[in-house]
């Protein structure tokens, strides 16, 4: 029975067995002494998601590493549990005794503090692992968190809206069972994570062609058409499919854009005759960084020759000394052809690439979309189908990786939830109907439904009965509620009360 | 994008199902794209007679109203109407309408305006099913539109079929007759590599797999850099924009990837990027740091266990029919 509870509530095997001796992969967060329980080794290494998370709720306006114990704000860094609003809501409990800033013993849970059974067991297990992980890093440093935003600002803005509206209504006093906010606020981390990736995308292209970031008010989400059958529909799922293998085809160029940008900006730190003090800042916002960047890469800054110049000798360093070691592939190849009307910047961090993901062994930057994406899992994004290619050559049959967008009970649910509140001061109420709500998944996260867009067509029948199918499945999850046939008389309603509805309840009640 | 032709045949199509309308009758349809509802409305060819045809959206205008006129029009009962409903524009209010009035759907309207349209293509039905039936299979499974169905076989009527193909995302070939089935398939093979392609490969990668006859190169220069510029496309998108560029249309590009003389072999390494031997090689890590590569030869191992030596290769065209072959 233990092992069972432990499985439903504190712990997940892998691939999500019900056995009792299958390896643990994960421990769910239902209580912050989780945060005692440290990763496996090999598993340690996170790319920097949780610290550029962190940078988001934080919000700090200036500096590059986030100042611990800063008093600004209700997220603070470094700070005392009471202080962070996050934290506090998931340690009830617990207090601090000693050294609080040396120690890794210093969290003391108060047994006498009535918590639910989940929370009571991930206590229990970190009480049974002595202390706190130390924190990865190198003897001697420091390990202070970059204070680095994401370049789709919009997208980092509203993720951050989306998160701490959603937490701030749903997540302080348990006004939600903590059984169903930790899978919300991990599909609240998929979307976002998703729509910061995939506007990135839309970004680097515009600054390829501009040599500039798009303002505000000019970035897009990456429209993405969601299967809303789950892959129930094979018509729907076909749609879907193909829009995952445009994000697909656009991710495969976004690589090299990326390690051109590293390019310039190592010509800038080490090569460029800038006065460092006409640098602009890149962190936390790196817009002016790269405007700079952009500038330099399509010809219109005064160091653009010379960068080209400095590209020009590093590629043909590069394939005079491929060509000494008698070897001719890809990579030199695009090195040499100078006659393809490419910058050499590109030409160099394209054959950088190549390199890098052989030894790399595939594209990181699609994992990390499949990672964010949450694929396959109950409360994810999409779902993956391994497919055969029909081949009429002699060659055979060929299997690839089919991603379709679906949007999970758990993500509508929280989709729902947050948007039936507002994102300023009270987090009040609001009036959502089916409309608007479409709308919304369309205009803040690029979610299609009932429209196609460019680069996808899709019939329009296919359309309307993939509006019908969410519909049905809003009201089949209690979501829904229609008094006509009226779109605008079809209102979506909460499942669960809000912080401010519980305190306004009790403060009538006596 | 829309022609007199596909307003014409609309129209055909609609009269065929709507027939002699009474008073107050009222159709709809709303399964036309939002984008190409403003380019059929403003076509004069766009009409059925005895019907007032108008597009419902969000400002009136030209043969144009709004959800609250539509709505007016279906209660005064007065002349025959037929909407052309945006429902992106067009805004709420229309529940009456959709509820009450016969809407042309989809598939009827498509299927009525495709027989239309395949009446003129006589002799070319099984032209047009295989290259349907290509169309479909390209990268995964794509699916077409009806709209584009429709927009393919007026292609066919109004230019060439080899020309048409690029309507549902096939390689144009250049030819002023039909092409047979070898043709479609290589067509489907060419928009597969590189506009379909799956895997990450890079564009000059793909068009040097396609092993072109261009002892210049500037054949496969030219295809780089159409390809480097429909990149942020979609791939109907870039092969449509191949509709413009006829120096790249197959015939004058002739890939060499599908024939069977072999052009190219190359073995693939033991070792893998980091320096670490294939499994499959069947060679062991030497005992000593620097020493070679070990083949351990066990004859009392089980069969099973028993070491071999494997030697893999690539070959281009990347597949070759078996047996002996020839080289180019």
């Amino acid at each position: 029975m233990l092992g069972d509870m432990l499985l439903t509530s504190a712990l997940e095997n892998r691939r999500h067995s019900e056995n009792h001796d299958e390896q643990i992969q994960r421990c769910f967060p239902s209580h912050y002494m989780a945060s005692w329980i440290d990763l496996p080794i090999n598993a340690a290494h996170l790319r920097g998601v949780p610290e550029a998370i962190v940078a988001i709720i934080a919000n700090q306006a200036a500096g590059t590493t986030l100042e611990p114990g800063g008093k600004q704000g209700h997220y603070p860094v470094g700070a005392r549990i009471q202080d962070n609003e996050l934290v506090r809501a998931f340690s009830k409990g617990v207090q601090l005794e000693g050294d609080v800033r040396a120690s890794v013993r210093s969290d003391r849970f108060d047994e006498a503090t009535e918590i639910g059974l989940d929370q009571l067991l991930t206590v229990r297990l970190a009480q049974f692992c002595g202390e706190a992980p130390v924190k990865a890093r190198g003897k001697g440093e420091a390990s202070p968190i970059p204070n680095q935003r994401p370049i789709a600002a919009r997208a980092t803005m509203e993720f951050r809206e989306d998160l701490l509206t959603f937490f701030d209504c749903y997540g302080r006093n348990e006004a939600m069972p903590r059984l169903s906010l930790l899978p919300m606020m991990e599909s609240a981390i998929a979307v976002g994570l998703v729509n910061i990736l995939l506007s990135t995308i839309q970004i680097i292209e515009r600054w390829s062609a501009d040599g500039a970031v798009p303002q505000l008010s000019d970035q897009r989400s990456w429209p993405l058409f969601i299967d809303c059958s789950g892959s129930a529909d094979f018509l729907l799922r076909d749609f879907s499919e193909q829009s995952g293998l445009l994000v697909r085809q656009q991710l495969s160029r976004l690589s090299t854009s990326l390690t051109y940008m590293r390019l310039l900006d190592c010509f800038v730190q080490t090569e460029a005759d800038i006065p460092r003090n006409k640098l602009p800042e890149a962190s936390p916002d790196a817009t002016a960084w790269l405007n700079l960047l952009g500038a330099l890469a399509i010809g219109s800054h005064e160091e653009s020759r010379d960068a080209e110049k400095y590209f020009r000798s590093r590629c043909r360093a590069l394939t005079e000394a491929s060509e000494d070691e008698g070897s001719s592939d890809l990579r030199t190849d695009i090195l040499g052809n100078e006659a393809d009307g490419r910058r050499h910047g590109e030409r160099l961090a394209e054959a950088l690439t190549l390199a890098r993901e052989e030894v790399a062994g595939g594209d990181r930057v699609l994992q990390f979309l499949s990672a964010a994406l949450m694929t396959e899992e109950p409360n994810g994004l999409a779902r993956r189908r391994r497919i055969t290619l029909k081949k009429t050559s002699a060659g055979g049959r060929k299997t690839v990786d089919a991603t379709s967008f679906v949007l999970t009970n758990t993500v509508l649910e929280y989709l729902v939830h947050r948007h039936l509140r507002r994102s300023g001061k009270g987090r009040k109420m609001q009036s959502l109907s089916l409309p608007v709500f479409l709308k919304v998944l369309h205009e803040r996260y690029g979610f299609h439904i009932d429209q196609s867009f460019r680069n996808l067509e899709v019939p329009n029948e296919l359309l309307q009965r993939n509006r019908r199918v969410l519909e049905r499945r809003l009201r089949d999850l209690g979501l829904l509620v229609g008094v006509n046939d009226a779109e605008r008389m079809k209102k979506l309603k909460a499942r669960y009360r809000t912080v401010y509805d519980v305190e306004a309840g009790e403060a009538v009640a006596p | 994008m829309i022609e007199s032709a596909h307003a014409q045949l609309f129209s055909a199509a609609l009269i065929d199902l709507l027939r002699e309308p009474t008073n107050g009758d009222v159709a709809f349809l709303r399964c036309v794209p939002s984008e190409l509802v403003d380019a059929l409305i403003d076509m004069p060819e766009f009409a059925v007679p005895n019907w007032t045809v108008s597009a419902v959206v969000d400002t009136p205008g030209i043969r144009r109203i709004t959800a609250d006129q539509a709505v007016e029009q279906r209660e005064d009962k007065a002349d025959p109407a037929l909407f052309l409903i945006d429902p992106l524009r067009a805004g709420a209010g229309l529940d009456g309408i959709y509820s009450a009035a016969r809407e042309i759907a989809e598939a009827e309207l498509f299927g009525a305006a495709h027989e239309k349209a395949r009446r003129k293509l006589r002799g070319k039905a099984p032209f047009l099913r295989a290259a349907q039936r290509r169309a479909e299979r390209l990268g995964r499974r794509h699916r077409l539109t009806p709209w584009q169905v429709f927009d393919f076989l007026i292609a066919v009527d109004s230019t060439s079929p080899g020309a048409a193909l690029s309507k549902i995302g096939l390689w144009p070939i250049a030819l002023n007759g039909t092409p047979d089935d070898s043709e479609l398939d290589l067509s489907a093979a060419l928009a597969d590599r590189l506009l379909f392609a799956q895997d990450g490969r890079s564009i000059r990668d793909r068009v040097r797999a396609l092993l072109l006859d261009d002892p210049s190169g500037d054949q496969g220069t030219s295809l780089e850099r159409f390809l480097r510029d429909v990149a942020d496309r979609g791939p109907l998108h870039a092969a449509q924009a191949l509709a413009g560029r006829p120096d790249m249309w197959l015939r004058r590009l002739q890939p060499h990837f599908s024939g069977e003389a072999l052009q190219a072999i190359k073995l693939l390494p033991w070792r893998g990027p980091r320096g670490d031997l294939a499994k499959w090689s069947g060679l062991k890590e030497p005992d000593e740091p620097g020493g070679s590569p070990r083949l351990i030869l066990d004859r009392e191992a089980p069969t099973k266990d028993k070491g071999q030596l494997e030697v893999r290769w690539t070959t281009e065209p990347e597949h070759s029919p078996r047996g002996p072959s020839s080289t180019a």
